[in-house]
């Protein structure tokens, strides 16, 4: 593994967060907004700063690296570099939660948080059937079971949309749905850090199993490492982060199959050093492309999960023709 | 270390009341038809295929120890063996020190110094060659250092040079005082790298013991179903079927 990796990597992020804060509709003195807010003084800065970009830029990191982290745990234990943070069933589980929320206003005491708390505890119902029947000595089971969870879950998000009491509840499930981390509060952030916190230590944890199942379930448990034990654990982690972080900013596709990808050859293909890389490539980009959202020109804002999926698609079909050409070489 | 004893193991439908005993420093040969149950065994005395009966390590049951400890006494290589990542050499071989939770890096060094891929430890693993990738599996197990080395067919499809190496890597580790215990199909290899064989037919255990005793014209005859020719006197031994 390259030693610079990591520091290079962090000051992207950093970068991209400054940039992040100091971008807007209207120029203000990043340091001097942080600095009243901090300090608890009512300026026009410290509003624009600490209580709009702050936030965002907060969140669009968090959700940038539970996704970029909880991608590369995934596809490091289903060897599989295809592998994405939907497969936990939690990311569609989190929509069912929030659909719940714009059609039957459950959490009204909430306010804006209720997506997110209902996103969250349809994240942790499938996770919890997930773990239940992923309960699996091999890798293709867990597959299986993530296709179950969320295919159980788009039929019921289906039905949810098929009775939308009406037009206006179903636009806005479906611009949550399509991922943005605008309008939101510390009150998200402080929803997603907990559970980022928790996947992260748990993932670190792991890294010597997810090194070990490389050479296959055989191996991994001649190794000393139970491999269901072990599994559970990773797609525990994995789905608590992708479930908090669509809870709280909806659908942000490819961040977790792209990122991974991206760093695999300079972390030498080693699925155990791939975690931190990974976190903080997925912040500095989710960050960066929420940067791009606020600079379009004014009008109907560009979600920032369509603009993910936009960029990441193409970036990802030139990654396989790239791969294919290896092959044949 | 006192050896690996295997007494009275079932696994149900698998393997049927089965005793063996290995020594440090022996290599053991496990031989028998398709289906003979010989990686059952293998798995059984890796403790990760629960059988009734005792298998202990030395004194220590190993039913009853700890998954790491027992990763670190007892090393397996499986029949099939495939990373999932394009690793490195070097990387790979480093796996096989997780039971550690160390790259210890004399172990790793003398572990591709044994199997020969030292002087490809940079390149990835598939960019190898199927008989260079034979022996970086092999090394990932060499470099846990275990008391006691199981191998399940680690020369199937191999050409006759990547054969002998494999063979004289595993008597090497041997010689350093480990138990050694390796499933083949190839007979006259079996006789001419074992030291003690184990013939074995429908999970039962037929024969176990010296070359020259198990590797019987008429036993072998009756479990292979065909005529076997032995000749053990020649230099390398000649098991044909006729």
């Amino acid at each position: 593994m390259r030693r610079w990796l990591n520091p290079v990597l962090a000051l992207l992020m950093l970068v991209t967060a400054t940039a992040s804060l100091a971008l807007g509709s209207v120029q203000v003195d990043v340091l001097a907004g942080l600095r009243d807010w901090l300090s608890q003084n009512p300026s026009g800065a410290a509003l624009v700063v600490g209580e709009i970009r702050l936030p965002r830029t907060l969140l669009a990191m968090l959700v940038g690296a539970a996704l970029g982290l909880s991608g590369a745990a995934l596809q490091g234990l289903l060897r599989n570099p295809l592998a994405d943070a939907g497969l936990t069933g939690a990311s569609p589980g989190a929509a069912l939660g929030a659909a719940a929320v714009f059609y039957f206003g459950l959490f009204p005491s909430a306010g804006l948080l209720a997506p997110a708390l209902a996103g969250l505890v349809g994240a942790a119902l499938a996770m919890v059937l997930m773990l239940s029947i992923a309960a699996s000595t091999q890798a293709s089971m867990i597959v299986l079971a993530g296709l179950a969870i969320s295919t159980l879950a788009g039929a019921l998000l289906a039905t949810v949309l098929n009775f939308a009491p009406n037009p206006f509840a179903m636009q806005e499930l479906v611009f949550w749905l399509l991922g943005s981390v605008s309008d939101r509060s510390m009150n998200h952030v402080l929803l997603l850090l907990p559970a980022l916190i928790l996947g992260f230590g748990l993932l670190w944890q792991e890294r010597p199993f997810l090194a070990a199942i490389t050479l296959g379930e055989a191996v991994a448990e001649s190794l000393g490492f139970h491999f269901a034990k072990h599994s559970k654990r990773v797609i525990l982690a994995a789905a608590l982060m992708v479930g908090s972080a669509v809870s709280v900013a909806g659908a942000i596709g490819f961040v977790g199959l792209i990122v991974p990808h991206l760093l695999r050859p300079w972390v030498a293909y080693r699925p155990d050093r791939l975690l931190l890389p990974s976190a903080l490539l997925g912040a500095a980009l989710v960050c960066s492309a929420d940067i791009l959202v606020r600079l379009m020109p004014p009008g109907r804002e560009l979600k920032l999960g369509v603009l993910t999926a936009l960029v990441g698609s193409p970036l990802f079909v030139w990654l396989l023709l790239k791969e294919r050409r290896q092959w044949a070489g | 270390m006192g050896g690996l004893s295997l007494t009275n193991a079932t696994v149900a439908g698998r393997l049927h009341n089965l005793s063996l005993k290995v020594m440090p420093g022996e290599v053991w040969g496990l031989i028998g038809p398709n289906g003979s149950g010989k990686s059952s065994l293998l798995h059984t005395l890796a403790g990760l295929l629960p059988s009734t009966g005792r298998l202990r390590l030395g004194d220590q049951d190993l039913h009853a120890m700890p998954a790491r400890e027992r990763a670190r006494q007892v090393g397996l290589l499986p029949q099939h063996n495939h990373s999932a990542w394009s690793l490195n050499v070097h990387d790979l071989v480093s796996l096989g020190r997780l039971p550690w939770l160390d790259e210890d890096p004399d172990a790793i060094d003398h572990a591709m110094e044994l199997a020969g891929v030292r002087a490809f430890a940079h390149m990835r693993v598939d960019h190898l060659s199927g008989g260079q990738q034979a022996r970086v599996w092999l090394a990932r197990v060499f470099a846990g250092c275990p008391q006691v080395l199981l191998a399940d067919e680690p020369v199937a499809s191999l050409d006759l040079l990547y054969q002998q190496q494999i063979s004289q890597a595993l008597r090497n580790y041997a010689r350093q005082g480990k138990a050694v215990v390796v499933a083949l199909h190839d007979l006259s290899l079996a006789a001419r790298c074992c030291d003690r064989l184990a013939l074995m037919d429908q999970g039962r255990l037929i024969a176990s013991g010296l070359v020259s005793q198990v590797l019987d014209p008429d036993l072998l005859s009756r479990v292979y179903g065909l005529e076997v020719m032995v000749d053990l006197a020649s230099s390398p031994p000649i098991v044909l079927a006729r």
